[in-house]
């Protein structure tokens, strides 16, 4: 276990609501090697974007542990969660999430510019460039199509060199041909960069593009399949749910 | 990271997120700072006039003329001195004749600076001279040689003296606060005063005994004065006429100051103070609407920034790291725009000066730290007050919104952030007021306006609202976006009605208040008075009147003198300053008959030959040193003083342009102060006379000052042009700042849509979609616009309306009158402004395709 780089242990997530109290996740607890990729499916409203920004050091459970690398980002407050997602993580969103008055090369220089990265600009050239969009340095948001905004925001989140990427249904804003150029993107830059890679998304192909896949249902963590060890239950693991066609997950 | 968020900063910038922003900031700070600088340059300039003043460095000024006991003093303790007499005369040469501010210097004249003479009207060769004019010389202001087609070296003629031209004077030390005197100035020596026979008893001239010498003689001279006054009040109490120690008829005292230049300073400081703080009182207008433009285009970048904070925190930047890089970005927009703000304001300011340069004939300094301090404040308490609340909660999104970008964010609350706006309008306007009670009633009354504006503004919307529901698709389209929107188009009415309304009140004042008040002048209406008749004259001068058939009211005596006592104890500078008209010398007269104009409202009328000396008092200076029937005053006239009863109070229309007094004695009463006589003429139309050439002259005044070299004619529609003329420059003034003040109310406009930018891009888009044309999109749009536009100008027109009625019927006394002229532009201003404006900021909304539109809002 010493390459662990994720470790998710009794994680519950309970939010107040105007009769009683929801508990969006429930007991979940599972952990991940470097370099891995895992896939979070499972119906909508399941509470697999909520595990992701638990994941991500974005949010905090209402009880159980998590620890990215060597942090135990539960025990932390935002300030220091903040500094181990400047250290350790890189996000891709469904929506891209570029900023709409900064060209292509400025969005993608822009974490590492916040960070200090003295090579920052050089850097984003060099990863606009991998993902196929070296004559569009200088092209705003508006001005490319989805594809295009998601290869940039994929050159984004590797150019910071993140340990630990997580993407929110990175192909969820796309049509099928391009989603497959966003996922075969995403899965070379993740081999080449030997980042551990972790994603929600509906899309069956992609979740079987990855080594793991854990399928949420009504909060709990119903399946997994591959070698994602689930705590407390620690042989692989599959379920009759598992089985189900792509379009139900 | 100040790097990096300078780049944010300027990328913001680039992506037109900051342009309404730093725009209404920019607008502020101009405002203030070119009010502030204007006001600041010409305090300086007349400040610096006044230490120059004296033309030397104590002077005794007196409205009689100075006792012998003061130059023995100055004598005494070795001082140099001079002596000068100030009064208006008429100064004629051939035919033409003008009502010169005369001055009389002696040789010794001036004990400090230099006159700077010229000899030539266009010759720059100005020389500086440290005398004044030998006897039989003129030195005059070269604006005479044209008044009066004279050249250097020809006769001018004052009263009975004949001089000759030999100078033409550029600057003199002691001009005095040169606020343009209306006679050009003609400058002669002391010695040949008596020749002129201008001045006698009762005469209206103003003297001064100038003084220079050693520091400590100065003080001793001035030492030896309050000693002086002090005696005086000590003996007054007594309550006799005697000579005190200082060897003075005491009496004279009231007649008399020491004037300083500090003192000068001091008085003008304060008149200074309060007109600086009016000028900026109406930038704060200014600063309110550009607060408010801020406020609003702030909390749409607030809204812009959201996804960049929330993916920095994600990336890993910290609520303190993003407190610092917000403090960073706002510290530059607050630096550069309120740089840019003075830079503009400077510019600004010379507009303002070239507007009011005739009424400010000064050289003016550079201005002080005090304006750019004030435009410094402005520009960042702004930035304090109206754009950080709106941004203040930024640092706090939680990262988790790049996830869940329905996530609430912790805005400051609308009330916290109104009450952190109107707290900055306070500081502002209290440091611009240098008052803060001042501060709270201004800020008190512009609210109530606002609030006024908004109520008026509901009921015009409701009415559109009504209105639109039976018309057709963009009417009604158009008309419901304005009540749908109706906070927003509220605050757009009010910023623009309301400084609309000044605007068109200030236009309304210099277009239309002086022509109605000559329009509506009895057409026997004086155009002429004649002052300064000598006693022997009266008769030869009715003699020629009546050869021109010209016809005059009554002739009155008249004298100058002040109010020293009543019932016999002394009135303190404080109570006099109570009463504008009594607290200097007045002019007194004696009369068996009531004049025209005046009624009595409290006492009686003098029927017999009373026992003593009677008088009558007008009303309202009567209630203001509160004085009552009955009470026993004591005048000081010509350093003579006299006791006489109060026995009636009278009511005076000032509007009837007659020779009207405050104070009215029982004839005889003024006898031995041999009075002149004044009168007024009716000789042609008053109001005929305004456009006709400044060379034009009434027949009969040049055969008077032929005549009577002594008397003044002093012509009607000369000071109905000359208060006209400062009335132009004024309300100029005030226009341009208001136009600036109504750019701010542009930028809440803007602001005002830009808040709901994103809103209509998307309805449009929608309605564009089901297939609605751009004509639609266009027409509701511009009936939006121009409906808002009528309703401002509606209400604008309204307000304006209304302060006009009360400035004809309250300070002016005249009979009411619509001025439609006004409506007309009032209404046409709001609609093509903002129609025009709202169109050009819309512009988008209605040329970006409608996918582009729905994508971009995704």
């Amino acid at each position: 276990m010493n390459d662990t780089v994720l470790r998710v242990n009794a994680v519950n997530k309970v939010v107040p609501s105007a009769d009683d109290d929801l508990a969006i996740l429930q007991d979940i607890s599972f952990s991940l090697q470097q370099s891995q990729s895992l896939a979070i499916v499972g119906p909508s409203g399941a509470g697999k974007s909520t595990l992701l920004g638990l994941l991500a050091g974005l949010d905090v459970p209402t009880s159980g542990d998590i620890w990215l690398g060597q942090h135990k980002i539960t025990a932390m407050n935002e300030e220091g969660r903040a500094r181990v997602r400047a250290e350790l993580v890189g996000f891709v969103f469904q929506t891209f999430q570029l900023l709409g008055s900064l060209t292509a090369l400025e969005n993608v220089a822009l974490p590492m510019e916040l960070n200090g990265q003295p090579d920052a600009q050089a850097r984003a050239r060099d990863y606009l460039q991998k993902v196929g969009l070296g004559q569009r340095f200088k092209h705003y948001p508006k001005q490319l199509s989805g594809g295009e905004q998601q290869r940039v925001a994929v050159a984004r989140a590797f150019a910071c060199a993140p340990k630990l990427l997580f993407a929110d249904e990175p192909t969820g804003n796309l049509d099928q041909a391009t989603g497959e150029k966003i996922s075969d993107l995403l899965f070379e830059l993740n081999q080449q960069a030997d980042t551990t890679l972790i994603l929600v998304t509906h899309e069956q192909r992609l979740a079987d593009r990855c080594e793991r896949v854990i399928t949420i249902d009504g909060g709990r963590l119903v399946s997994s399949v591959g070698n994602a060890s689930v705590v407390g239950d620690e042989k692989e693991h599959q379920d009759n749910n598992s089985q189900q066609p792509a379009a139900m997950i | 990271m100040t790097l990096v968020d300078l780049k944010l900063l300027y990328r913001d910038w680039r992506g037109g997120q900051l342009n309404l922003v730093v725009s209404a900031l920019v607008l502020a700070v101009m405002v203030v700072s070119a009010v502030s600088l204007f006001a600041d340059r010409v305090e300086r300039g007349i400040v610096q006039q006044i230490s120059q003043f004296l033309a030397a460095d104590l002077a005794v000024g007196g409205v009689i003329a100075i006792e012998p006991a003061f130059k023995d003093q100055a004598d005494a303790l070795s001082l140099n001195t001079a002596r000068t007499a100030n009064f208006r005369s008429m100064v004629f040469a051939g035919e033409k004749s003008h009502l010169a501010s005369v001055k009389a210097v002696s040789s010794a004249y001036p004990l400090r600076g230099l006159i700077e003479v010229a000899n030539s009207v266009s010759a720059n060769n100005v020389q500086a001279l440290s005398t004044g004019p030998q006897q039989g010389e003129a030195w005059v202001e070269p604006r005479l040689l044209n008044l009066l087609n004279l050249e250097l070296g020809d006769q001018l003629s004052v009263g009975y003296l004949d001089l000759t031209i030999t100078h033409l004077i550029v600057n003199e030390p002691d001009r005095g606060t040169a606020f343009g005197a209306a006679g050009a100035r003609v400058m002669f020596n002391y010695q040949d005063l008596p020749t002129t026979q201008l001045i006698r008893p009762g005469s209206r001239a103003s003297y001064r005994l100038l003084l220079s010498g050693s520091e400590t003689s100065i003080a001793q001279y001035q030492e030896w004065y309050r000693q002086y006054e002090k005696n005086e009040v000590r003996d007054g109490e007594a309550g006799g006429e005697s000579r005190s120690d200082t060897g003075l008829q005491s009496t004279a005292a009231p007649h008399y100051q020491l004037l300083t230049p500090q003192g000068a300073q001091e008085q003008m400081g304060e008149t200074f103070t309060r007109g600086r703080a009016f000028l900026l009182l109406s930038g704060t207008i200014g600063v309110l609407l550009a607060g408010l433009a801020m406020a609003l285009a702030s909390h749409r970048y607030a809204g812009r920034l959201t996804d960049q904070i929330a993916l920095m925190k994600a990336w890993g930047q910290g609520a303190s790291a993003v407190r610092k890089s917000q403090a960073i970005r706002l510290f530059a927009i607050a630096l550069f725009s309120t740089l840019l703000g003075m830079l503009l304001g400077w510019l600004v300011h010379y507009l303002l000066l070239e507007l009011a340069k005739e009424l400010l004939n000064i050289e003016l300094p550079a201005p002080s730290w005090r304006p750019w301090g004030v435009a410094a404040l402005t520009g960042f308490v702004c930035v304090i007050g109206f754009a950080l609340p709106a941004l203040w909660h930024l640092p706090t999104i939680a990262p988790l919104k790049v996830l869940r970008r329905d996530l609430p964010s912790s805005l400051v609350g609308h009330g916290k952030r109104l009450s952190i706006g109107i707290l900055a309008l306070l500081i502002l306007t209290a440091w611009y007021s240098e008052s803060i009670v001042t501060a709270v009633l201004f800020l008190a009354a512009l609210f109530a306006l606002f609030a006024i504006c908004g109520i008026v503004a509901l009921q015009f919307l409701r009415l559109a609202k009504g209105l639109g529901a039976w018309q057709g698709s963009y009417l009604r389209l158009g008309l419901a976006n304005l009540w749908r929107r109706r906070q927003h188009t509220l605050i757009q009415l009010v910023g623009f009605a309301s400084t609309l309304m000044l605007l068109l009140t200030v236009v309304g004042m210099r277009t239309s208040l002086i022509s109605e008040w000559e329009a509506q002048l009895p057409s026997d209406t004086p155009s002429h008075f004649l002052f300064n008749v000598a006693n022997s004259e009266v008769e030869q001068v009715k003699g020629l009147l009546q050869e021109e058939d010209l016809k005059t009211t009554q002739w009155y005596p008249m004298v100058r003198g002040r109010l020293v006592a009543i019932n016999g104890v002394d009135i303190t500078p404080e109570r006099l300053a109570r009463s504008g008209g009594l607290s200097r010398e007045v002019n007194f007269t004696q009369t068996d008959e009531l004049p025209p104009s005046n009624t009595i409202t409290q006492g009686q009328w003098w029927q017999q030959s009373p026992d003593g000396f009677e008088f009558s008092m007008e009303e309202e200076v009567a209630s203001e040193i509160g004085v009552n029937i009955g009470d026993e005053i004591t005048f000081s006239i010509g350093g003579l003083t006299m006791t006489a009863k109060l026995t009636s109070l009278r009511s005076v229309n000032w509007q009837s342009m007659n020779p009207n007094f405050y104070v009215i004695f029982y004839p005889g009463a003024l006898d031995k102060y041999q009075p002149n006589w004044v009168t007024a003429v009716k000789a042609g139309g008053l109001a005929n006379n305004q456009d006709q050439s400044l060379m034009y002259q009434a027949p009969f005044v040049g055969k008077m000052v032929q005549q009577f070299p002594t008397a003044i004619v002093l012509e009607l529609t000369d000071v109905v042009a000359r208060i006209r003329d400062v009335i132009t420059q004024v309300t100029q003034g005030l226009e341009l700042i208001l136009v600036l003040v109504l750019a701010c109310g542009v930028m809440v406009l803007f602001a005002s849509i830009g808040v709901s930018f994103d809103e209509r891009l998307r309805e449009n888009a929608i309605l564009r979609t089901l297939g609605s044309s751009k004509k639609v999109i266009i027409g509701a749009l511009t009936v939006e616009y121009a409906s808002l536009g009528a309703i401002s100008g509606l209400i604008a027109s309204i307000g304006a309306e209304i302060v006009l009625y009360f400035v004809q019927t309250r300070v002016f006394d005249l009979s009411a009158q619509w001025h439609p002229m006004l409506w007309l532009v009032g209404l046409l201003l709001g609609v093509v402004l903002i129609t025009a404006l709202g169109l050009l900021r819309s512009r988008e909304i209605i040329t970006v395709p409608p996918l582009e539109s729905l994508r971009r809002l995704a």
